[in-house]
């Protein structure tokens, strides 16, 4: 009877973290880097994964009339990404930034697994504030 | 009357030396973390480890994983059903795989330990007995269920493939051969208990099923999705 219930002996979680990747957006100049911290024991399948089954890591900007991103950056060609990872997207003003700044949308839509458990597709959306330079005295 | 009914519902299986749980595993063929689940219930179901434990295990496919390649086994409706799981449970999100403990909890699909340790929180609850008789005739099923008590639970008819195998051609799964036990088909909610005894004969149509099957009837409660009553005949 024992051998049955332990038959998967590894397994210790009582409770699986059911959201796993925690996501912040955050600006420099040119660019939008978007930072995922995954769990440990989790992995978040990467947006240059190339073999089929769960979907790769999707991003995109929500374009305005001010703001046009070029493709993100993706920090490693492998089909999984685990720990902290930055993705860089680059982008350019079309127009001179309103006095009072721009918040920019980022959509990420994304699978994540553990050694356990899988998650279904995943979206979040996230925002960050950009704000015109400074003036120059 | 109210003696009588008492009486009733206070059978606890006793002319029954197992007492029923029902297991509800979700579960997909593109999920790389099921087959292990997946042999797990299947032994589960073979081996019955509880000594007063029956436990009746239905694989419940979902489509969410379905981006490769379609589990032929999956429905939308058994993704329904694990989301309202969800929200009854208070949980983030779905997942799989994951198992269903008699409506009432719910572990790792692959978490033997945790998976043990719940069917005996679940064997504490005592369950009305409930007589289930189904016959293949005339290319349907034809079921009886009846029981006492449970007034306005939900009575379900779940059809379940006794084995299935499939070999994985793409996704995280590729080039393993997948074996499910108790693989549902088809899932009918029958009706609601009234009264003092449910007594229903349903003629349920037959999906097509490429092994042997058994048909799982089961009784839940429409507000907390706990099952009440259950048993399971193989045919």
């Amino acid at each position: 009877m024992r051998a049955i219930f332990l038959l998967v002996a590894s397994l210790t979680a009582q409770t699986p973290n059911l959201n796993p990747i925690t996501w912040t957006l955050s600006t420099q100049p040119g660019k939008l880097i978007l930072h995922a911290q995954i769990a440990e024991h989790y992995k978040l399948f990467s947006p240059t994964k190339s073999t089929p089954g769960p979907i790769p890591l999707k991003v995109r900007v929500v374009e305005s009339k001010w703001i046009k991103a070029a493709k993100p950056i993706s920090p490693t060609q492998t089909d999984t990404l685990a720990g902290e990872v930055d993705i860089t997207i680059p982008y350019h003003l079309r127009r001179k930034l309103p006095s009072d700044g721009l918040t920019v949308h980022v959509e990420v839509e994304y699978q994540s697994c553990s050694d356990q458990i899988c998650l279904p597709i995943t979206r979040r959306t996230l925002e960050a504030r950009l704000l015109p330079a400074n003036p120059v005295f | 009357m109210k003696f009588l009914l008492l009486l009733c519902l206070s059978i606890n299986l006793g002319a029954q030396l197992r007492k029923p749980v029902l297991l509800e595993l979700f579960t997909a063929e593109g999920c790389a973390s099921c087959p292990p689940a997946d042999e797990l219930i299947s032994a589960v179901d073979q081996l019955q480890p509880i000594p007063n434990a029956d436990l009746i295990v239905l694989s419940e496919h979902v489509t969410y994983w379905d981006h490769s390649s379609k589990d032929r086994f999956a429905t939308t409706a058994l993704n329904n059903r694990q989301l309202g799981y969800s929200q009854l449970l208070k949980l983030e999100s779905v997942y799989t795989p994951q198992l269903i403990i008699d409506g009432k909890y719910e572990c790792i699909g692959g978490n033997g330990p945790e998976a043990k340790r719940l069917i005996l929180e679940a064997l504490k609850q005592n369950k009305p007995l409930l007589e289930l008789n189904a016959n293949r005739v005339n290319g349907k099923i034809k079921t009886n269920i009846s029981f006492f008590g449970l007034n306005g639970a939900t009575v379900l008819v779940a059809i379940a493939e006794d084995y299935a195998e499939t070999k994985i051609t793409k996704g995280e799964n590729a080039g393993k051969t997948l074996k499910h036990t108790a693989v549902v088909r088809a899932l009918h909610t029958i009706g609601t208990a009234e009264g003092l005894r449910y007594d229903h004969t349903v003629e349920l149509p037959m999906p097509t099923i490429s092994s042997n099957f058994r048909v799982v009837a089961f009784v839940q409660d429409s507000k907390t999705g706990h099952i009440l009553a259950a048993a399971q005949v193989k045919l």
